[in-house]
């Protein structure tokens, strides 16, 4: 990145008590960015969250913004602004009150403070409401009154708390788009915490992955979700299978002896003969092979049960082992029935090796 | 449950009358002709108008509400502050002290109370009267202010207040345009609860007030032992009004708050 | 911003109702204290000082050694402190008892009434409790006395033919102190009751459990801890109760509020009223960090 980060954090670090929420986590964010902190909930990734709005203070570590060490400045004086996962709207104040009160704290005149308001009030689709109460509010004007409040400073860097966690299913997919539209027209960087894969997915440019106070990996979703480097990653992210045995060269490739037959992945340096592997693939990477087809990757087993859903339909197939694995095909193509014997298959290059 | 409706239709029957009959027979005799309190003749306002001319009442009426106001302002104040300490500060050293000491005066007999203090204006050299009654009464009524407002605390969103720093209030415009605001229904309880708490003490009232300075309880209990008369049913109804206006005050008040 | 700690503006902040408390409230304990432990002598104050500023830290030091546990002895010998103790102790548990027994009833009855009435109703069973407990205790002379209003109905249905003498017995300050200290009671049973799931004892009745099955298994116990707290709020200031038996009582009454109350004004014996404080005062702490226990035991939970 030649620019400067609009946010940086440096070898950050956080305890409480005997707990580490935030363990030495390192990342730059670019202005203008759609980042996601992704993970479940305990994984530190609210935590690292207030620390750049200046709610908690790093036991190591530095925070910068925009290039300059913020990292002991009191919330009021960081030039960043956080939507609460509650909205934490001011129940006293009005809709338009509640998105004038930071231009208020920054000595907005009456006129700028006025023509701000009425901006933001546009830009959240908010026209007719501005005089209404909060608790007078459904949940999506709300959502949308929280997002034009945080965002009438015209920060460069907005921090989002689960920003459609209290949201039904339907709204909360309108709403993806909606955020991605306000954070391509406004170019702020906006830094999403959800513990939701999929909202992640569809709006962030780049995902950092965390578990227990640390970040597993960082990248753009197709990359997390194509080449996961670890198998937290790839169990978080979507459904994968994973066949684990003992690795062993073989020319180009690798050679893994799985317990449900024998898998042959693409090489990767520094794996001696017998090391522990585990290779991973999506449902939607295997199908049900034609009967009398020979090749490599083939996983004999029975077809357990199938779910309905729509467009595809997931079958969990009974392999030799006991496990289950999960093929996802298309509605359209013929399948086996459930009590039927199947036989799997993947290409080579579907399956991402990983440490068992 | 409607097959438990007789019951408990019952029950809510005898528990009201049993809380509101005295209070209404009280009412009801304040109006009673004859000076025999238990003994009806006939409807008469006499007693009423018996009561504004007796000027001592009238007196200790006044001395009454000037120490109820002012030490309820005190006390909301005091509480104020005690119910931040409790409910933000985190752990201070002495911490425990100043717990037990805001909950103690809730349940410790007044009789202690009144004698300590009594105790300590004696040792102290000051003059019993006015002021030490507003001293001892602030002091049992913040705990009671400090009760009700830290609940309030407790119950508000702390995210309220990070959202306005986060949109660059500082600690005195955060205090004062969301927090003020939030606790405003709590601080008007927690005086009315202090007002009325000293209203109705006599058993502090009595060690710490001096001479000149008989306080309504006081005038009513000196009268009451001497045995029942329809002056002070009058007295208590007139009390007992007061009340009811301002809890029926407060009630819609909260009710409009809340829309 | 910092969780805990004392920054200089909240430590400014702390210092007045810290202060004041200390003034007002813990240094008149500690008084209370010294003062039991001195020698009773007829003076204003009548109290020879333990303690005096003057004495420095040897002459407290010698001062200590002769400590008048005096008071304190006159107090195990003088049999009407006993009986004081005694006597409210009873008193006090006898009236919390038959408050458990109305005001249980009458807060359940207000829980499993309508939703948009039970605010209401609970409002208008508290209060009472803002009214003053002077002129509440004052109203029931009225009704009590031998010409009182029970007796004048009593005999009036025929039910007795002499009036009954409650007025000026232990029985009058039962029901006084039952009737003042309803509302504290009612209070926290009815908010245990209120905040129970409806589902619970529908389960119940699903798996088979009758209505009064239902009662002792599921919404009496999970009401306990509502129960305990009414029966202490009132328990603790009752034991030390003065207006109540002072105006309902008889002079066979005896309670410790008054004995205090009376060897302060009456025979300024300051040591043993002090004395008397502080042995109440141990005898009520107990409950108290018991209850307070349970609180922060049952909000960690």
């Amino acid at each position: 990145m030649s620019q400067t980060p609009i946010l940086q954090f440096e070898r950050v670090s956080k305890r409480f008590g005997a707990t580490v929420a935030v363990d030495d986590v390192s990342v730059d964010i670019a202005p203008g960015e759609f980042f996601a902190l992704l993970g479940p909930s305990g994984c530190g990734k609210t935590t690292l969250m207030r620390m750049a709005a200046g709610f908690e203070q790093p036991d190591e570590g530095r925070v910068l913004i925009d290039g300059a060490d913020a990292t002991d400045a009191p919330p009021h004086r960081r030039p960043v602004n956080m939507m609460f996962q509650s909205y934490a709207l001011f129940p006293h104040m009005s809709v338009a009150d509640n998105i004038a009160f930071g231009l208020k704290a920054a000595g907005f005149s009456r006129e700028a403070l006025a023509a701000r308001v009425s901006e933001m009030v546009r830009l959240a689709q908010l026209q007719g409401l501005e005089k209404r109460k909060p608790h007078q509010l459904s949940g999506g004007q709300k959502q949308r009154t929280a997002l034009a409040r945080s965002l009438a400073r015209g920060t460069k860097l907005l921090l989002l708390d689960e920003p459609l966690g209290a949201l039904d299913r339907k709204l909360r997919e309108e709403t993806q788009f909606e955020l991605m539209d306000i954070q391509k027209r406004l170019g702020a960087a906006f830094v999403v915490v959800t513990h939701d894969q999929d909202e992640a997915m569809s709006m962030a440019d780049r995902i950092a992955v965390m578990r227990a106070g640390k970040i597993e990996q960082v990248g753009a979703p197709a990359d997390i979700y194509e080449r996961p480097r670890s198998r937290y990653v790839a169990e978080f992210i979507g459904e994968i299978n994973i066949f684990a045995g003992r690795a062993s060269r073989a020319g180009e490739m690798l050679r893994i002896e799985a317990q449900d037959g024998e898998i042959e992945a693409p090489a990767r340096d520094g794996v001696g003969d017998g090391a522990p592997l585990a290779c991973a693939v999506r449902p939607e990477r295997i199908r049900f092979a034609p009967a009398g087809e020979e090749g490599a990757n083939r996983l004999a087993g029975v077809v357990h049960d199938v779910a309905y859903r729509g467009d595809h339909r997931v079958f969990r197939v009974r392999l030799k082992s006991g496990a289950l694995a999960r093929v996802a095909a298309p509605s359209a193509l013929p399948a086996p029935q459930p009590g039927e014997a199947a036989t799997l298959v993947f290409d080579t290059a579907a399956c991402v090796v990983l440490d068992a | 449950m409607t097959s438990a409706r007789l019951p408990r239709l019952a029950t809510l029957a005898f528990g009201f009358a049993f809380l509101y009959a005295p209070i209404a027979l009280l009412v009801i005799y304040s109006f009673n002709a004859s000076k025999l309190v238990t003994v009806w003749a006939g409807f008469s306002t006499r007693w009423y108008a018996s009561l504004f001319s007796n000027a001592a009442l009238i007196a200790s009426a006044k001395i009454s509400l000037q120490v109820a106001a002012l030490s309820a302002i005190i006390a909301t104040f005091n509480g104020t502050l005690a119910a931040f300490a409790l409910e933000r500060f985190g752990a201070f050293r002495t911490r425990g002290v100043f717990v037990g000491a805001i909950y103690a005066p809730l349940v410790i007999p007044e009789v202690i109370l009144g004698l300590s203090l009594l105790l300590i204006f004696v040792a102290l050299g000051v003059d019993r009267g006015f002021w030490t009654i507003v001293a001892g009464h602030a002091t049992f009524t913040m705990c009671f202010a400090a009760v009700v407002i830290r609940a309030r605390l407790a119950g508000m969103d702390r995210s309220l207040e990070e959202a306005a720093m986060d949109l660059g209030a500082g600690p005195v415009m955060t205090f004062a345009r969301v927090v003020l605001p939030q606790l405003a229904p709590a601080l008007v309880s927690a005086w009315m609860l202090a007002f009325i708490l000293s209203l109705d003490d006599l058993v502090i009232a009595s060690f710490t007030s001096g001479p000149g300075s008989t306080t309504l309880p006081m005038r009513i209990y000196s009268q009451v032992r001497l045995g029942v008369t329809p002056e002070i049913n009058a007295m208590s109804s007139l009390l007992l009004a007061a009340v009811g206006l301002a809890l029926f005050i407060s009630a819609i008040a909260g009710r409009r708050h809340e829309s | 911003m910092p969780r805990g700690g004392l920054t200089r503006g909240r430590l400014s902040a702390l210092v007045i109702p810290y202060g004041w408390l200390a003034l007002f409230f813990l240094a008149p304990l500690a008084l209370v204290l010294k003062i039991s432990l001195s020698k009773s002598i007829i003076a204003q104050p009548p109290y020879e000082p333990a303690f005096g500023a003057s004495d420095g830290l040897a002459g407290w030091f010698e001062k200590a050694r002769a400590f008048s546990v005096a008071a304190y002895r006159g107090l195990g010998e003088d049999p009407l402190y006993l009986e004081s103790y005694l006597s409210s102790l009873a008193i006090a548990g006898v009236s919390t008892l038959f408050a458990l027994l109305i005001a249980y009833p009458l807060a359940l009855a207000i829980a499993r009434s309508d939703p948009r009435r039970r605010s209401l109703l609970i409002a208008l069973a508290v209060a009472p409790f803002w009214t003053s407990f002077l002129i509440r205790v004052y109203a029931w002379i009225a009704i009590l006395k031998d010409e009182g209003f029970l007796n004048h109905a009593l005999m009036a249905i025929g039910l007795i033919d002499a009036p009954l003498t409650i007025y000026a017995t232990n029985v009058a300050v039962v029901i006084g102190i039952v009737y003042s200290y309803l509302p504290f009671v009612v209070l926290p049973i009815y908010n245990s009751l209120e905040k129970q799931d409806a589902a619970l004892r529908e389960a119940a009745a699903d798996l088979g459990a009758g209505p009064l099955a239902t009662f002792w298994k599921v919404t009496l116990p999970l009401s306990l801890p509502g129960v305990i707290a009414g029966a202490l709020l009132m328990f603790i200031p009752a034991v030390g109760e003065f207006v109540i038996p002072d105006l309902l009582g008889g002079s066979d009454t005896i309670m410790i509020g008054r004995t205090m109350w009376n060897d302060f004004f009456e025979n300024r014996d300051w040591p043993a009223a002090s004395a008397g404080a502080i042995v109440l005062l141990i005898l009520l702490v107990g409950p108290i960090i018991w209850f307070e226990r349970r609180q922060t035991k049952g909000q960690g939970a």
